[in-house]
Protein backbone atom coordinates (compact mmCIF):
# COMPACT_ATOMS: atom_id res chain seq x y z
CA UNK A 1 0.00 0.00 0.00
CA UNK A 2 2.68 2.60 1.49
CA UNK A 3 4.64 2.03 -2.04
CA UNK A 4 1.55 2.13 -4.14
CA UNK A 5 0.91 6.01 -3.30
CA UNK A 6 4.33 6.35 -3.23
CA UNK A 7 4.65 5.30 -7.09
CA UNK A 8 1.06 6.54 -7.93
CA UNK A 9 2.09 10.17 -6.60
CA UNK A 10 5.38 9.90 -8.67
CA UNK A 11 3.31 9.62 -12.43
CA UNK A 12 1.09 12.00 -11.21
CA UNK A 13 3.73 14.70 -10.90
CA UNK A 14 6.17 13.61 -13.36
CA UNK A 15 3.98 12.73 -16.26
CA UNK A 16 3.22 15.69 -19.07
CA UNK A 17 0.69 13.80 -21.22
CA UNK A 18 -2.61 15.86 -22.67
CA UNK A 19 -4.44 13.78 -20.05
CA UNK A 20 -1.95 15.16 -17.45
CA UNK A 21 -2.09 18.53 -18.44
CA UNK A 22 -6.12 18.65 -18.21
CA UNK A 23 -7.57 20.27 -15.22
CA UNK A 24 -8.17 18.66 -12.28
CA UNK A 25 -11.99 19.90 -12.19
CA UNK A 26 -12.45 18.03 -15.93
CA UNK A 27 -10.89 15.15 -15.08
CA UNK A 28 -13.47 14.69 -11.58
CA UNK A 29 -15.90 15.36 -14.41
CA UNK A 30 -14.66 12.15 -16.18
CA UNK A 31 -14.82 10.11 -13.25
CA UNK A 32 -18.45 11.05 -12.80
CA UNK A 33 -19.45 10.01 -16.19
CA UNK A 34 -17.29 7.16 -16.36
CA UNK A 35 -18.92 5.94 -13.40
CA UNK A 36 -22.14 6.66 -13.97
CA UNK A 37 -21.69 4.76 -17.29
CA UNK A 38 -20.39 1.73 -15.39
CA UNK A 39 -22.85 1.98 -12.60
CA UNK A 40 -25.83 2.13 -14.50
CA UNK A 41 -24.71 -0.28 -17.32
CA UNK A 42 -25.86 -4.23 -16.79
CA UNK A 43 -23.52 -5.23 -19.99
CA UNK A 44 -20.78 -7.07 -19.67
CA UNK A 45 -20.10 -6.32 -23.66
CA UNK A 46 -20.09 -2.45 -22.71
CA UNK A 47 -18.49 -2.28 -19.60
CA UNK A 48 -15.71 -5.05 -20.78
CA UNK A 49 -15.67 -2.69 -24.43
CA UNK A 50 -14.61 0.50 -21.56
CA UNK A 51 -12.55 -1.18 -19.46
CA UNK A 52 -10.36 -1.74 -22.64
CA UNK A 53 -11.27 1.95 -23.80
CA UNK A 54 -9.68 3.16 -20.18
CA UNK A 55 -6.42 0.67 -20.79
CA UNK A 56 -5.93 2.65 -24.02
CA UNK A 57 -6.27 5.83 -22.15
CA UNK A 58 -4.22 4.95 -19.15
CA UNK A 59 -1.25 3.83 -22.27
CA UNK A 60 -2.00 7.23 -24.09
CA UNK A 61 -1.55 8.69 -21.28
CA UNK A 62 1.83 7.13 -20.63
CA UNK A 63 0.50 5.96 -16.90
CA UNK A 64 2.65 2.43 -16.58
CA UNK A 65 -0.29 -0.08 -17.69
CA UNK A 66 0.91 -3.23 -15.85
CA UNK A 67 1.00 -1.91 -12.56
CA UNK A 68 -2.12 0.49 -13.15
CA UNK A 69 -4.09 -2.91 -13.45
CA UNK A 70 -2.42 -4.41 -10.50
CA UNK A 71 -3.97 -1.91 -8.55
CA UNK A 72 -7.16 -1.51 -9.70
CA UNK A 73 -6.87 -5.63 -8.96
CA UNK A 74 -7.78 -4.76 -5.23
CA UNK A 75 -11.38 -4.70 -5.46
CA UNK A 76 -11.78 -7.71 -7.22
CA UNK A 77 -9.80 -10.00 -4.56
CA UNK A 78 -11.62 -8.26 -2.11
CA UNK A 79 -15.22 -8.58 -3.54
CA UNK A 80 -14.71 -12.32 -3.98
CA UNK A 81 -16.24 -13.45 -0.67
CA UNK A 82 -19.48 -11.11 -1.60
CA UNK A 83 -19.80 -12.70 -5.31
CA UNK A 84 -19.34 -15.92 -3.79
CA UNK A 85 -21.75 -15.70 -1.05
CA UNK A 86 -24.09 -14.59 -3.73
CA UNK A 87 -23.69 -17.02 -7.03
CA UNK A 88 -26.78 -18.52 -8.12
CA UNK A 89 -25.01 -20.53 -11.25
CA UNK A 90 -25.64 -17.33 -13.17
CA UNK A 91 -22.33 -16.09 -14.70
CA UNK A 92 -23.62 -13.05 -15.94
CA UNK A 93 -24.24 -10.97 -12.96
CA UNK A 94 -21.07 -12.02 -11.01
CA UNK A 95 -19.31 -10.86 -14.65
CA UNK A 96 -20.75 -7.22 -14.64
CA UNK A 97 -19.82 -6.95 -10.73
CA UNK A 98 -15.99 -7.85 -11.79
CA UNK A 99 -16.40 -5.84 -14.91
CA UNK A 100 -17.93 -2.92 -13.15
CA UNK A 101 -15.41 -3.31 -9.86
CA UNK A 102 -12.25 -3.38 -12.45
CA UNK A 103 -13.62 -0.27 -15.03
CA UNK A 104 -14.22 1.58 -11.91
CA UNK A 105 -11.05 1.36 -9.48
CA UNK A 106 -9.33 2.06 -13.19
CA UNK A 107 -10.72 5.18 -13.48
CA UNK A 108 -9.79 6.27 -9.77
CA UNK A 109 -6.65 5.31 -10.58
CA UNK A 110 -5.96 6.86 -13.52
CA UNK A 111 -7.67 10.03 -12.05
CA UNK A 112 -4.92 10.05 -9.22
CA UNK A 113 -1.93 8.87 -11.88
CA UNK A 114 -2.42 11.65 -13.29
CA UNK A 115 -3.28 14.27 -10.88
CA UNK A 116 -0.72 16.04 -8.25
CA UNK A 117 -2.71 16.05 -4.98
CA UNK A 118 -2.72 19.81 -4.07
CA UNK A 119 -4.91 20.36 -7.11
CA UNK A 120 -6.67 16.79 -7.01
CA UNK A 121 -7.44 17.74 -3.01
CA UNK A 122 -8.09 21.67 -3.50
CA UNK A 123 -11.76 21.28 -4.94
CA UNK A 124 -12.41 18.49 -2.65
CA UNK A 125 -11.65 20.65 0.22
CA UNK A 126 -14.39 23.31 -1.30
CA UNK A 127 -17.16 21.28 -1.11
CA UNK A 128 -15.85 19.20 2.33
CA UNK A 129 -15.87 19.95 6.20
CA UNK A 130 -12.94 22.16 6.90
CA UNK A 131 -11.54 19.58 9.05
CA UNK A 132 -11.83 16.92 6.03
CA UNK A 133 -10.60 19.19 3.43
CA UNK A 134 -7.48 20.36 5.26
CA UNK A 135 -6.97 16.71 6.97
CA UNK A 136 -6.72 15.41 3.21
CA UNK A 137 -3.89 17.71 2.35
CA UNK A 138 -1.93 17.32 5.38
CA UNK A 139 -2.00 13.58 5.64
CA UNK A 140 -1.20 12.82 2.47
CA UNK A 141 1.70 14.93 3.20
CA UNK A 142 2.49 13.65 6.41
CA UNK A 143 2.26 10.14 5.07
CA UNK A 144 5.27 10.85 2.67
CA UNK A 145 7.33 12.65 5.28
CA UNK A 146 7.06 9.14 6.82
CA UNK A 147 7.17 6.46 4.45
CA UNK A 148 10.78 6.15 4.19
CA UNK A 149 11.47 6.05 8.09
CA UNK A 150 9.07 3.35 7.89
CA UNK A 151 10.83 1.33 5.31
CA UNK A 152 14.35 1.80 7.30
CA UNK A 153 12.42 0.73 10.56
CA UNK A 154 11.03 -2.31 9.05
CA UNK A 155 14.01 -3.26 7.27
CA UNK A 156 16.22 -2.89 10.30
CA UNK A 157 13.72 -4.83 12.35
CA UNK A 158 13.88 -7.99 9.70
CA UNK A 159 17.79 -7.68 9.76
CA UNK A 160 17.35 -8.35 13.68
CA UNK A 161 15.29 -11.09 13.37
CA UNK A 162 12.69 -9.11 14.85
CA UNK A 163 9.74 -9.84 12.33
CA UNK A 164 10.17 -13.05 10.86
CA UNK A 165 7.07 -12.76 8.68
CA UNK A 166 5.60 -16.23 9.76
CA UNK A 167 2.57 -14.12 11.50
CA UNK A 168 3.79 -15.65 14.96
CA UNK A 169 2.51 -13.83 17.54
CA UNK A 170 6.47 -12.31 18.44
CA UNK A 171 5.55 -10.33 15.01
CA UNK A 172 2.71 -8.89 15.95
CA UNK A 173 4.27 -7.60 19.38
CA UNK A 174 7.52 -6.43 16.96
CA UNK A 175 5.40 -4.65 14.63
CA UNK A 176 3.25 -3.25 17.36
CA UNK A 177 6.85 -1.77 19.05
CA UNK A 178 7.54 -0.68 15.66
CA UNK A 179 3.93 1.35 14.81
CA UNK A 180 4.69 3.11 18.56
CA UNK A 181 7.52 4.62 17.31
CA UNK A 182 6.05 5.47 14.25
CA UNK A 183 3.21 7.38 16.49
CA UNK A 184 5.74 8.84 18.70
CA UNK A 185 7.41 10.19 15.62
CA UNK A 186 4.46 11.56 14.24
CA UNK A 187 3.46 13.56 17.44
CA UNK A 188 6.50 15.03 17.45
CA UNK A 189 6.64 16.06 14.19
CA UNK A 190 3.00 16.93 14.44
CA UNK A 191 3.52 19.81 16.71
CA UNK A 192 6.27 20.87 14.96
CA UNK A 193 4.59 21.28 11.45
CA UNK A 194 2.14 23.34 13.85
CA UNK A 195 4.80 25.49 15.12
CA UNK A 196 5.98 25.94 11.14
CA UNK A 197 2.20 26.66 10.30
CA UNK A 198 1.79 29.49 13.01
CA UNK A 199 5.40 30.96 12.16
CA UNK A 200 4.16 31.10 8.86
CA UNK A 201 1.09 33.06 9.62
CA UNK A 202 -1.53 30.01 9.65
CA UNK A 203 -5.01 31.56 9.52
CA UNK A 204 -7.01 28.38 10.45
CA UNK A 205 -7.19 26.80 6.72
CA UNK A 206 -4.72 25.50 4.43
CA UNK A 207 -5.18 26.91 1.10
CA UNK A 208 -4.65 24.33 -1.76
CA UNK A 209 -3.11 25.69 -5.13
CA UNK A 210 -5.39 27.36 -7.62
CA UNK A 211 -4.14 25.86 -10.81
CA UNK A 212 -7.44 23.13 -10.13
CA UNK A 213 -10.16 25.27 -12.57
CA UNK A 214 -7.69 26.42 -14.88
CA UNK A 215 -9.02 25.23 -18.18
CA UNK A 216 -7.15 24.67 -21.43
CA UNK A 217 -7.73 22.27 -24.69
CA UNK A 218 -6.88 19.18 -23.15
CA UNK A 219 -9.54 19.51 -21.10
CA UNK A 220 -11.66 18.31 -24.26
CA UNK A 221 -9.81 14.74 -23.37
CA UNK A 222 -11.07 13.62 -20.61
CA UNK A 223 -14.64 15.78 -20.67
CA UNK A 224 -14.90 14.32 -24.58
CA UNK A 225 -14.18 10.25 -23.16
CA UNK A 226 -16.42 11.07 -20.19
CA UNK A 227 -19.72 11.98 -22.78
CA UNK A 228 -18.37 9.28 -25.09
CA UNK A 229 -18.42 6.64 -22.36
CA UNK A 230 -22.26 8.19 -21.30
CA UNK A 231 -23.38 8.18 -24.74
CA UNK A 232 -22.36 4.66 -25.53
CA UNK A 233 -24.04 3.19 -22.56
CA UNK A 234 -27.06 4.54 -23.58
CA UNK A 235 -26.90 3.77 -27.57
CA UNK A 236 -26.04 0.44 -26.36
CA UNK A 237 -28.64 -0.10 -23.79
CA UNK A 238 -31.00 2.30 -23.96
CA UNK A 239 -32.62 3.62 -20.82
CA UNK B 1 -11.44 -7.86 6.90
CA UNK B 2 -11.98 -4.89 9.27
CA UNK B 3 -13.41 -2.46 6.66
CA UNK B 4 -15.50 -3.08 4.10
CA UNK B 5 -13.28 -3.85 0.87
CA UNK B 6 -16.46 -4.03 -1.64
CA UNK B 7 -15.76 -2.45 -4.96
CA UNK B 8 -18.37 0.19 -6.81
CA UNK B 9 -20.78 -0.86 -8.68
CA UNK B 10 -21.91 -3.65 -6.12
CA UNK B 11 -24.00 -2.56 -3.66
CA UNK B 12 -27.85 -1.00 -4.18
CA UNK B 13 -27.52 2.81 -5.10
CA UNK B 14 -29.80 3.94 -2.45
CA UNK B 15 -27.27 2.15 0.05
CA UNK B 16 -24.07 4.10 -0.79
CA UNK B 17 -26.18 7.60 -0.93
CA UNK B 18 -27.50 6.66 2.44
CA UNK B 19 -24.10 5.58 3.38
CA UNK B 20 -22.23 9.33 2.00
CA UNK B 21 -25.12 11.45 3.74
CA UNK B 22 -24.10 9.64 7.09
CA UNK B 23 -20.44 9.99 6.68
CA UNK B 24 -20.89 13.66 5.87
CA UNK B 25 -23.34 14.33 8.26
CA UNK B 26 -20.88 12.43 10.71
CA UNK B 27 -17.90 14.77 9.79
CA UNK B 28 -19.61 17.83 9.77
CA UNK B 29 -20.71 17.04 13.38
CA UNK B 30 -16.64 16.37 14.33
CA UNK B 31 -15.78 19.00 12.50
CA UNK B 32 -18.09 21.47 14.18
CA UNK B 33 -17.45 19.84 17.41
CA UNK B 34 -13.45 20.09 17.16
CA UNK B 35 -13.55 23.68 15.65
CA UNK B 36 -12.23 25.52 18.50
CA UNK B 37 -9.63 22.65 19.35
CA UNK B 38 -5.96 24.11 18.75
CA UNK B 39 -4.84 24.14 15.14
CA UNK B 40 -2.03 21.04 16.26
CA UNK B 41 -5.32 18.64 16.68
CA UNK B 42 -5.24 18.65 12.93
CA UNK B 43 -1.85 18.13 12.62
CA UNK B 44 -2.17 15.34 14.69
CA UNK B 45 -4.93 13.98 13.02
CA UNK B 46 -3.04 14.06 9.48
CA UNK B 47 0.04 11.98 11.35
CA UNK B 48 -1.91 9.44 12.73
CA UNK B 49 -3.87 9.19 9.71
CA UNK B 50 -0.69 8.70 8.04
CA UNK B 51 0.19 5.84 9.90
CA UNK B 52 -3.39 4.59 10.05
CA UNK B 53 -2.60 4.27 6.03
CA UNK B 54 1.20 2.43 7.00
CA UNK B 55 -0.12 0.44 9.33
CA UNK B 56 -2.35 -1.13 6.63
CA UNK B 57 0.85 -1.92 4.65
CA UNK B 58 1.51 -4.35 7.19
CA UNK B 59 -0.28 -7.91 5.51
CA UNK B 60 -2.12 -10.54 8.09
CA UNK B 61 -2.70 -13.12 5.24
CA UNK B 62 -4.29 -13.31 2.50
CA UNK B 63 -7.03 -10.51 2.07
CA UNK B 64 -6.34 -9.47 5.39
CA UNK B 65 -4.16 -6.54 6.87
CA UNK B 66 -4.08 -4.65 10.19
CA UNK B 67 -6.47 -1.31 10.32
CA UNK B 68 -4.80 0.38 13.16
CA UNK B 69 -8.17 1.86 14.47
CA UNK B 70 -8.99 0.75 17.84
CA UNK B 71 -5.65 2.55 18.43
CA UNK B 72 -6.26 5.80 16.34
CA UNK B 73 -9.64 5.48 18.28
CA UNK B 74 -8.11 5.37 21.93
CA UNK B 75 -5.25 8.03 20.52
CA UNK B 76 -8.41 10.82 19.19
CA UNK B 77 -11.01 9.75 20.34
CA UNK B 78 -14.63 9.52 19.04
CA UNK B 79 -14.95 13.08 16.22
CA UNK B 80 -11.34 13.27 15.23
CA UNK B 81 -10.92 9.29 15.32
CA UNK B 82 -13.70 8.99 12.91
CA UNK B 83 -12.60 12.05 10.30
CA UNK B 84 -9.06 9.91 10.45
CA UNK B 85 -10.85 6.85 9.15
CA UNK B 86 -12.65 9.22 6.61
CA UNK B 87 -9.54 10.70 5.52
CA UNK B 88 -7.98 7.05 4.83
CA UNK B 89 -10.39 5.71 2.94
CA UNK B 90 -11.00 8.98 0.50
CA UNK B 91 -7.32 7.97 -0.21
CA UNK B 92 -7.38 4.63 -0.51
CA UNK B 93 -10.43 4.91 -2.56
CA UNK B 94 -8.05 6.81 -5.20
CA UNK B 95 -5.71 4.23 -5.16
CA UNK B 96 -8.53 1.92 -6.26
CA UNK B 97 -8.66 0.24 -3.16
CA UNK B 98 -12.17 0.17 -1.73
CA UNK B 99 -14.62 2.37 -4.79
CA UNK B 100 -14.90 5.81 -4.73
CA UNK B 101 -18.64 5.12 -4.23
CA UNK B 102 -18.39 3.39 -0.80
CA UNK B 103 -16.41 5.61 0.71
CA UNK B 104 -18.98 6.80 2.65
CA UNK B 105 -19.82 2.85 4.04
CA UNK B 106 -15.93 2.28 4.69
CA UNK B 107 -15.97 5.40 6.49
CA UNK B 108 -18.67 3.93 8.67
CA UNK B 109 -17.82 1.01 8.70
CA UNK B 110 -14.14 1.46 9.97
CA UNK B 111 -15.32 4.76 12.48
CA UNK B 112 -17.69 2.10 13.63
CA UNK B 113 -14.36 0.77 15.14
CA UNK B 114 -12.73 3.91 15.99
CA UNK B 115 -15.82 5.84 17.93
CA UNK B 116 -15.97 3.41 21.00
CA UNK B 117 -12.40 2.65 21.55
CA UNK B 118 -11.76 5.45 23.45
CA UNK B 119 -14.31 5.43 25.80
CA UNK B 120 -13.87 1.48 26.34
CA UNK B 121 -10.73 1.52 26.74
CA UNK B 122 -11.03 4.63 29.90
CA UNK B 123 -13.44 1.74 31.19
CA UNK B 124 -11.24 -1.15 31.08
CA UNK B 125 -8.02 0.89 32.07
CA UNK B 126 -9.13 1.00 35.82
CA UNK B 127 -8.76 -2.04 36.37
CA UNK B 128 -5.98 -3.27 33.81
CA UNK B 129 -2.95 -2.19 32.58
CA UNK B 130 -2.57 -0.03 29.11
CA UNK B 131 -1.73 -3.46 27.12
CA UNK B 132 -3.92 -5.91 28.31
CA UNK B 133 -7.29 -3.23 28.35
CA UNK B 134 -5.55 -1.88 24.64
CA UNK B 135 -5.84 -5.53 23.97
CA UNK B 136 -9.27 -6.45 24.92
CA UNK B 137 -10.81 -2.35 23.48
CA UNK B 138 -9.04 -3.54 20.32
CA UNK B 139 -11.51 -6.79 20.31
CA UNK B 140 -14.36 -4.53 21.12
CA UNK B 141 -13.82 -2.14 18.80
CA UNK B 142 -13.74 -4.87 15.89
CA UNK B 143 -16.20 -6.69 16.57
CA UNK B 144 -18.81 -3.24 16.56
CA UNK B 145 -17.05 -2.30 13.21
CA UNK B 146 -17.71 -6.23 11.50
CA UNK B 147 -21.40 -5.82 13.33
CA UNK B 148 -21.68 -2.46 11.18
CA UNK B 149 -20.31 -4.36 7.75
CA UNK B 150 -22.70 -7.24 8.10
CA UNK B 151 -25.83 -4.93 8.65
CA UNK B 152 -24.15 -2.65 5.55
CA UNK B 153 -24.02 -6.82 3.90
CA UNK B 154 -27.77 -7.29 5.06
CA UNK B 155 -28.99 -4.27 3.96
CA UNK B 156 -27.47 -4.69 0.60
CA UNK B 157 -28.88 -8.38 0.05
CA UNK B 158 -32.25 -7.41 0.99
CA UNK B 159 -32.04 -4.25 -1.56
CA UNK B 160 -31.68 -6.05 -4.92
CA UNK B 161 -31.40 -9.69 -4.36
CA UNK B 162 -35.55 -9.77 -4.45
CA UNK B 163 -35.17 -8.60 -8.23
CA UNK B 164 -32.32 -11.52 -9.24
CA UNK B 165 -34.30 -14.23 -7.57
CA UNK B 166 -38.22 -13.15 -7.19
CA UNK B 167 -39.14 -16.63 -6.50
CA UNK B 168 -36.85 -17.08 -3.39
CA UNK B 169 -38.10 -14.96 -0.29
CA UNK B 170 -34.77 -16.13 2.23
CA UNK B 171 -32.08 -15.37 -0.86
CA UNK B 172 -31.18 -12.83 1.11
CA UNK B 173 -30.85 -13.94 4.02
CA UNK B 174 -29.14 -16.69 3.17
CA UNK B 175 -26.52 -14.81 1.01
CA UNK B 176 -25.93 -12.36 4.03
CA UNK B 177 -25.22 -16.06 6.05
CA UNK B 178 -22.46 -17.24 3.90
CA UNK B 179 -20.96 -14.32 3.48
CA UNK B 180 -20.86 -14.37 7.39
CA UNK B 181 -19.63 -17.96 7.07
CA UNK B 182 -16.77 -17.11 4.50
CA UNK B 183 -15.38 -13.98 6.16
CA UNK B 184 -15.40 -15.35 9.66
CA UNK B 185 -11.86 -17.22 9.36
CA UNK B 186 -10.52 -13.72 8.11
CA UNK B 187 -12.03 -11.97 10.76
CA UNK B 188 -11.06 -14.07 13.95
CA UNK B 189 -7.73 -14.08 12.35
CA UNK B 190 -7.44 -10.34 12.27
CA UNK B 191 -8.66 -9.79 15.40
CA UNK B 192 -6.34 -11.26 16.99
CA UNK B 193 -3.26 -9.74 15.66
CA UNK B 194 -4.74 -6.15 16.12
CA UNK B 195 -5.47 -7.26 19.62
CA UNK B 196 -1.75 -8.38 19.48
CA UNK B 197 -0.51 -5.06 17.74
CA UNK B 198 -2.89 -2.54 20.25
CA UNK B 199 -1.80 -4.17 23.53
CA UNK B 200 1.91 -4.07 22.02
CA UNK B 201 1.76 -0.17 21.20
CA UNK B 202 -0.03 0.53 24.11
CA UNK B 203 2.78 -0.94 26.22
CA UNK B 204 5.50 0.95 24.63
CA UNK B 205 3.66 4.11 24.80
CA UNK B 206 2.84 3.48 28.50
CA UNK B 207 6.61 2.90 28.71
CA UNK B 208 8.19 5.58 26.85
CA UNK B 209 5.57 8.18 26.60
CA UNK B 210 2.71 7.91 28.85
CA UNK B 211 1.24 11.57 28.57
CA UNK B 212 -0.17 10.56 25.11
CA UNK B 213 -1.93 7.90 26.30
CA UNK B 214 -5.51 8.90 27.28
Amino acid sequence: MSHDLALVDTWASAGDSAFHRASALSKLLFVALVLGAILSSTSPAFLAGLYAALCVLVLISRVPLGPALLLSLYPVLFSALWLLSRWNGDWTMPLVLVLRSLASSLTAVLLVASTPYPDLFAPIARVTPRLVGDGLFLTYRAFFLLVARADRMWTAMKLRGGLTGRGLPRDFRAAGEGLGQLVIHSYDRSQRLYAIMHIRGHSGRVCGCRHWAEFTAFDLVPVGFGLAALAMRFWMEGR
Amino acid sequence: MTHLHIADGVLPTWLWIVGFALAFAFAAGASFHHRHDRPDRLTLLAALGAVMLLAMSVPIGPLVHLSFAPMVGILLGPGLGFLAALLVNATLALLGHGGLTVVGLNALVLGAAVAPARPVYRLLRKRMKPGRAGAFTAVAALACSVAALYVVIALANRGDLASLLADDDHAGAQATGRFVLFSSPFWVLATVAEALVTSSVLSFLARVRPELLP
